[in-house]
């Protein structure tokens, strides 16, 4: 077994970037690997229950929610970014069933994947 | 050990924070618009102690910077093959 | 040993594609076996039909050079078709693939090089 991570810096509306890290980490199982999705810096404006890509016509997060449920990808989000952007736990949409993380662990956290890929 | 590539200019809030993900022994190269790091006088003050920073002449050069201005190594794309020889863990 | 380089933002507007290709040449030809993974934008550059000005460079032409001399080229199938590119546009040697084999790529490369978008 080895361990991915996908990690993603990108905002969540009006790019991609989200959708496309999902995608990827969910077509890991196929082979013997673990992934594990991050969010970074305005990336994590994402977990929030108001935030709907698809008000200015962009693809919904949604759609990445029952695969997220099959398969109970592990998501983070980085504490203190949730922090600056105010986002409060009874705000984040549960099917993310997120975990936080703190800044002081990250070099490690990203030390121990076997492959690393940004978004 | 890691090798991390750093391709966004300093005024991108990304760059700071791969660098901040340096651990000691990991090495850093600086590619594309990264290698604007590489004039910057307190570089060293932004990794942690132990961290070896490189970056890529032919993006520095075709910048307008002289080799001379560079407060790391410069080194080539067979340098930056010989660091990914080097280094299993690859973070980008 | 087998290298993966992954690009995820489109050519000619970005260095990517250029740093992909330069350091695949030689990468191969330090004998390291080398596979390009086309994410999202980046497919474009599979697209032989592009007409570059004569002093400039023709990226899917270099990319095609690229697999003559043995560098596997995989095109996320599902970004290409989101982009229009079509069997017949895309360069020889190159093959639509996907999410799976970005899998089998990251589980069996000995290097896995991404350039983040």
């Amino acid at each position: 077994m080895k361990k991915v991570l996908f990690a993603v810096y990108n905002s969540p509306v009006g790019s991609i970037w989200i959708n496309e890290a999902l995608r990827s980490a969910f077509g890991m199982y196929g082979e013997d690997l673990e992934p594990v999705v991050l969010f970074v810096n305005e990336a994590v404006l994402a977990v929030r229950k108001q935030c709907k890509p698809e008000i200015i016509g962009c693809l919904p997060l949604s759609i990445t929610f029952k695969y997220l449920e099959k398969y109970n990808t592990q998501v983070y989000a980085i504490k203190e970014d949730l922090e600056k952007y105010s986002i409060k736990e009874n705000e984040i949409e549960p099917h993310w069933n997120l975990k936080t993380i703190i800044k002081e662990e990250l070099p490690d956290f990203v030390h121990s994947f076997d492959k690393v890929v940004f978004f | 050990m890691a090798l991390i590539i750093v391709k966004k200019s300093p005024a991108n809030k990304l760059s700071e924070f791969l660098l901040k993900l340096a651990l000691p022994q990991d090495k850093v190269i600086f590619i594309q618009d990264g290698v604007i790091f590489a004039i910057e006088k307190n570089l060293k003050g932004l990794v942690k102690e132990g961290v070896e920073l490189f970056a890529l002449k032919e993006d520095f050069i075709a910048r307008g910077f002289e080799e001379s201005e560079s407060q790391i190594p410069l080194i080539d794309y067979e340098g930056w093959a010989d660091l990914i020889e080097r280094d299993e863990k690859i973070i980008s | 040993m087998h290298i993966a380089i992954q690009v995820n933002v489109p050519p000619y507007t970005n260095e990517d594609m250029d740093t992909a290709i330069h350091l695949a040449q030689i990468l191969v030809n330090r004998g390291h076996k080398v596979s390009i993974f086309l994410f999202a934008d980046s497919v474009l550059a599979t697209n032989k039909l592009v007409k570059p000005m004569k002093i400039d460079r023709n990226i899917p032409l270099k990319l095609q050079e690229l697999s003559d001399k043995g560098v596997e080229v995989h095109i996320c199938g599902l970004c290409a078709q989101y982009r229009g590119i079509t069997e017949d546009m895309k360069i020889e040697g190159s093959d639509f693939s996907g999410v799976p084999e970005m899998a089998a790529l990251i589980y069996n490369s000995d290097r896995y090089i991404n350039l983040l978008p």
